[in-house]
């Protein structure tokens, strides 16, 4: 009788052990379960659980990793408030670091970003991926001061033999006057929009102006002024289009420029994982 | 010693059994979500039951609810993906079928015709599904809908009794549609007459005048012996309007189809009541 008493106590044990919330939503568990969506790439869910965590207990890992999070989901303004959080914490230089990257990627001024007390560093690796990140935003500020020796001291050759001619791009970018052009089909229509290596609208602009003139021309001559007047309007259509084209194609020629080179130069920084070191993106097995 | 053994045998078994517990609750917690069509958080929790599952006992069950949640959000790409886990983890020939089966629908879903076509052509070949032919043809003939090849479909529909009410309605729908070339076609002996054929009755007449007013002017600079300007309205005006002319007539039968079949899938979406994707 008593065993069975005692069997009885012993059986309720695990079910005190496993009762309604605590089984799967220990903190512990959920720490795993959200470390485990992390690496998943379910970055969502993630920071859901983390934050669930965070708003248990906080701590300086959680909101690292929740900013991680934002930061791997594109939410540039949310990782950056999660690392501007933690910068005088024990995870402070990966944060300022994470921080330095959010801003970049947000296209933000990072120069005050970078004040002499965010750039002090015990860990060299992160110092360098620090000074490495600020000068590919230099460069892509144009900024002219950028310099190649600088360039040469922080990177590998081939790297900064990259980054030297990125910083030619910026520095001096390949650009159409839009007055220019427009000046030059103004002296000869769709003059403008051939500087503007747009040949094809160059060359139609330049031929149905001058089938218009012509058909002005000879309306006039064979005593039609009704229709004259009527190829003389359209002449003026497509001669002033043509002016006014061409002012715009220069600006769309200068923007299409720009964009390519800053996609190029962030596809390049993209597979350089921005300088920074992939361990303090967190680690997956 | 023996009743030390019995002890721990016991403890064992009941420690095993209450985690068992928590997994079942769990897996009724996240079915639960899904009934309430919460399924952003259905599977947050399958996943989370998913990953304590450390026998994968009920991988099949978790990776189907995960899938059909994200097919209900219209994520389909991960949907065919859960359900792809979840085909591995089937215990049966018929949890087989049925994962098989919905991936095709997902994928009649996405439109991926050759696929889905490729998939019914394999499972056809498959011994284990030699007596689910009719169901295999049925989701055929739903390809075939959803391709736009309403002929094929009442085809493959017509060899299923219990389809008749769809196949009736692919025949429908394939007696309103507009024949595309036949629109061009009167467009090119009259202009205008493929917009009327369609029902843009205003576009017909407007392309009617047009091309009436430039081809009048057209005729009468060569008849005054202005060859240069009849060459100039005839190709930079008329020729335009007439060109214009056939590729709206064309325009028009294939967005009228379009309406049809997107009316027609939309029909089917909300009051056909057999299976659907």
């Amino acid at each position: 009788m008593q065993t069975i008493f005692f069997l009885s106590l012993l059986s309720l044990f695990p079910s005190f052990l496993f009762s309604q919330d605590s089984a799967l939503f220990t903190p512990e568990k959920r720490k795993a379960f959200a470390d485990h969506l992390f690496c998943e790439k379910d970055y969502l869910r993630a920071s859901e659980e983390y934050e669930g965590l965070q708003s248990v207990n906080k701590s300086d890992s959680l909101s690292y990793y929740i900013g991680l999070c934002f930061l791997k989901m594109n939410d540039y303004e949310k990782a950056k408030d999660y690392f501007s959080q933690l910068k005088n914490s024990s995870l402070g230089e990966e944060s300022r670091l994470l921080f330095l990257k959010t801003s970049f990627l947000l296209n933000k001024n990072i120069e005050g970003e970078s004040d002499s007390s965010s750039n002090q560093f015990m860990n060299k690796e992160l110092k360098t991926s620090f000074r490495r990140l600020e000068l590919a935003a230099q460069i892509k500020a144009g900024m002219d001061q950028t310099n190649p020796l600088s360039l040469n001291n922080h990177f590998e050759e081939s790297d900064a033999q990259i980054l030297k001619s990125f910083a030619d791009k910026f520095s001096h970018p390949n650009s159409k006057s839009p007055f220019a052009a427009a000046l030059f089909s103004t002296l000869l229509p769709g003059a403008g929009k051939i500087y503007t290596k747009n040949y094809g609208d160059g060359i139609t602009s330049l031929i149905v102006t001058g089938l218009f003139t012509f058909l002005w021309y000879d309306n006039f001559r064979a005593g039609h002024p009704t229709r004259a007047w009527i190829f003389a309007g359209l002449t003026g259509f497509f001669y002033w289009g043509s002016v006014y084209g061409s002012y715009i194609s220069a600006r769309n020629y200068n923007l299409e420029k720009e964009e390519e080179l800053n996609n190029e130069f962030q596809s390049y920084l993209s597979s350089k994982n921005y300088f920074i070191p992939t361990e303090i993106e967190g680690s997956c097995k | 010693m023996k009743s030390f053994w019995l002890l721990f045998i016991f403890l064992i078994s009941v420690e095993t059994g209450f985690a068992q517990l928590q997994l079942e609750k769990q897996l009724t917690f996240a079915e639960s979500l899904f009934v309430q069509e919460k399924y952003f958080d259905a599977i947050t929790e399958a996943k989370r039951l998913s990953f304590f599952d450390i026998t994968s006992q009920y991988s099949f069950r978790v990776n189907s609810l995960i899938a059909e949640s994200y097919r209900q959000g219209g994520k389909f790409s991960e949907a065919v993906h859960y359900f792809t886990k979840a085909e591995i983890a089937a215990n049966n020939v018929k949890e087989l079928f049925k994962t098989k089966i919905e991936i095709i629908k997902i994928n009649i879903l996405r439109r991926a015709f050759y696929l889905v076509d490729h998939q019914l052509d394999d499972m056809g070949k498959d011994a284990r599904f030699a007596a689910d032919s009719s169901s295999l043809q049925y989701w055929r003939g739903w390809n075939y809908l959803f391709h736009d090849d309403w002929e094929k479909a009442v085809e493959t529909l017509g060899k299923i009794d219990s389809a008749a009410t769809l196949k009736n309605i692919c025949e429908e729908v394939q007696k309103k549609k507009y024949s595309v070339s036949f629109a061009k076609g009167l467009s090119v002996v009259l202009p205008g007459a493929g917009q009327i054929y369609t029902g843009n009755y205003v576009s017909g007449v407007l392309s009617l005048g047009w091309n009436v007013l430039l081809g009048y002017l057209t005729v009468q600079a060569f008849s005054a012996d202005r060859a240069f300007d009849g060459m100039a309205i005839g190709t930079l005006l008329w020729l335009r309007f007439y060109n214009g002319n056939l590729s709206n007539a064309e325009k028009f039968a294939v967005e009228k189809n379009e309406l049809i079949k997107n009316e027609t899938l939309d029909y089917l979406q909300k009051n056909y009541q057999g299976l659907k994707p």
